[in-house]
């Protein structure tokens, strides 16, 4: 048994955040969050170069936005290596042709 | 608004503190207490606050004299008892006043104290066998709790003060202002202080502030705020052994519930609903922040902590986190889950609000108790429980029977 004003309560939150139901799958749209837990030193230690301290706790959403941040540079870096790999097989084909050419002409 | 102008302008500093006693003076049976050290303004804010609401018709206990009965509750009328052999009551001119202070309660002794204690919570006052009720009243005590001569009393007595305020002492700048102060109003602050509005019309913006309707949001926010504050998987309210012994082992222990050692009474709900009451009705609005601000002031003497540096600092870091876990609440759409809940099992539903509630006991309560419903209707099986899965043993009076 649910008091009214309990059930004008969840139903008042349902308003603010309505959710998505099917039968096997429940889903809702994430917007407007605030971050409202204490700040994470590890950032500041990052991008201010501020000292840390022993222990950093972080929160789920910074620990995220940093594995999000990696995975890119990771994949930013492939491609990188893989740029420098064509470059130096272009490098060497030139290099190549070049004394060849010069080669040719004595 | 005009009374908090008035006390502001003879008051320096602790603006916070008297924005809220105004608010608290928007309920019948208005009770609050100053604690501070000694020399800090206590009895002048006291006497400022019931000058302000009551003129002259105001009674002040002194707990640093000698109170007799007869001071604080009546005495006998010796020639009707002589003459007539009738036992009438005189009562006391404290029990009358609209306006009563009490002066360093801390001194005053455990019989006094009692008498107090009954008034306050009964809104009568007997004496020699003879009950009366009181009429509305507003009440403002003063206590120092590092005075050496006190009397400890007992935590529902101070459970009935609807609000605690602590007063800090002045900051240099601020010294010059009270300097500036006493000079314009003669030495004599308090003498000074006119009496804004009648009993009569504070009467009636007590009785409007007692119809305002509060959004279900907040009145939600202040519901769950306390529970946070009372929560406790292994009954620390019934059990013999408390926190922080009692939590070793415990799930919850990194909670909000493995710092309270007492927890709070549903006094505390009643108190916060008034002033968030009174805040919609002053100022048209009150939102989360204000009752996280309010909480401050309406829930730190009635808890006792597992470990205490700083009262306060200690309570603003409790409600930080208490602010967190309302946030997370949200992000994991706990209470639209339960609301699905309530109006029918949903197994995908159930899936969510099971790893919400094993990191939230407010909630987990909320869905055991369905969990017991479904056993009876046979949707679930009881292995398939939380409180199985998890070994929680949840007390047999709360479940469905």
């Amino acid at each position: 048994m649910v008091d009214e004003k309990f059930r004008k309560f969840l139903e008042a939150q349902t308003r603010r955040s309505p959710l998505r139901i099917s039968e096997d799958k429940v889903s809702w749209e994430d917007r407007d969050r605030r971050l409202l837990s204490p700040p994470s030193d590890f950032l500041e230690s990052v991008y201010l170069g501020k000292e840390l301290q022993n222990t950093v706790v972080m929160e789920r959403s910074v620990a995220a936005m940093l594995q999000h941040r990696l995975t890119e540079l990771e994949k930013e870096n492939d491609s990188l290596r893989k740029s420098a790999k064509i470059l130096k097989i272009v490098i060497a084909v030139v290099a190549a042709a070049t004394a060849i050419v010069i080669l040719w002409g004595l | 608004m005009d009374l908090e102008r008035e006390v502001k302008s003879r008051f320096v500093g602790n603006e916070e503190a008297i924005r809220i006693m105004v608010l608290n003076q928007l309920h019948p049976r208005s009770t609050t207490l100053i604690r501070a050290p000694r020399g800090v303004g206590k009895s002048t804010l006291m006497l400022l606050m019931l000058k302000g609401l009551c003129g002259d018709d105001l009674v002040i206990v002194s707990g640093a004299s000698e109170v007799k009965r007869g001071e604080v509750l009546g005495r006998l009328h010796i020639p009707s008892l002589e003459k007539e052999g009738v036992e009438r009551v005189l009562l006391a001119a404290f029990v009358k006043a609209k306006g009563k202070g009490l002066d360093e309660v801390n001194r005053l002794n455990p019989y006094t104290t009692a008498n107090i204690h009954h008034l306050m919570q009964f809104g009568e006052v007997w004496a020699y066998g003879q009950r009366t009720r009181v009429e509305d009243y507003t009440l403002v005590a003063n206590e120092n709790p590092m005075d050496a001569t006190s009397f400890v009393h007992s935590p529902p007595f101070y459970d009935r003060f609807d609000t605690c305020l602590f007063l800090s002492s002045l900051t240099l700048n601020e010294k010059f202002q009270l300097q500036g102060l006493l000079d314009k109003y003669g030495q004599d602050l308090v003498d000074s202080m006119p009496q804004v509005l009648s009993f009569e019309e504070l009467n009636e913006a007590r009785k409007e502030v007692a119809h305002v309707d509060l959004d279900p949001d907040l009145t939600g926010c202040i519901n769950l705020l306390v529970r946070d504050f009372q929560a406790c998987i292994r009954e620390k309210e019934r059990s013999e052994v408390k926190p922080p012994t009692l939590c070793e082992g415990c799930h919850f222990i990194r909670d909000i519930c493995g710092s309270i050692r007492e927890p709070l009474s549903e006094r505390a709900t009643v108190a916060l609903m008034h002033l968030v009451k009174a805040a919609v009705w002053l100022y048209g609005k009150c939102d989360l922040e204000e009752v996280f601000r309010i909480c401050l002031w309406v829930l730190p003497h009635r808890v006792t902590l597992v470990r205490t540096r700083n009262l306060l600092a200690d309570f603003q870091d409790l409600l930080e986190r208490e602010r967190v876990k309302m946030e997370d609440r949200n992000f994991r759409r706990e209470w639209p889950l339960l609301n699905e809940l309530v109006k029918g099992f949903n197994s995908a539903a159930y899936r969510l609000a099971k790893d919400a509630a094993v990191e939230d006991i407010s909630f987990a309560e909320e869905l055991v108790k369905m969990e017991d419903k479904w056993v009876q209707e046979g949707i679930l099986t009881r292995e398939e429980t939380l409180t199985t899965q998890m070994g929680w043993r949840m007390p047999v009076h709360r479940r469905v029977l």
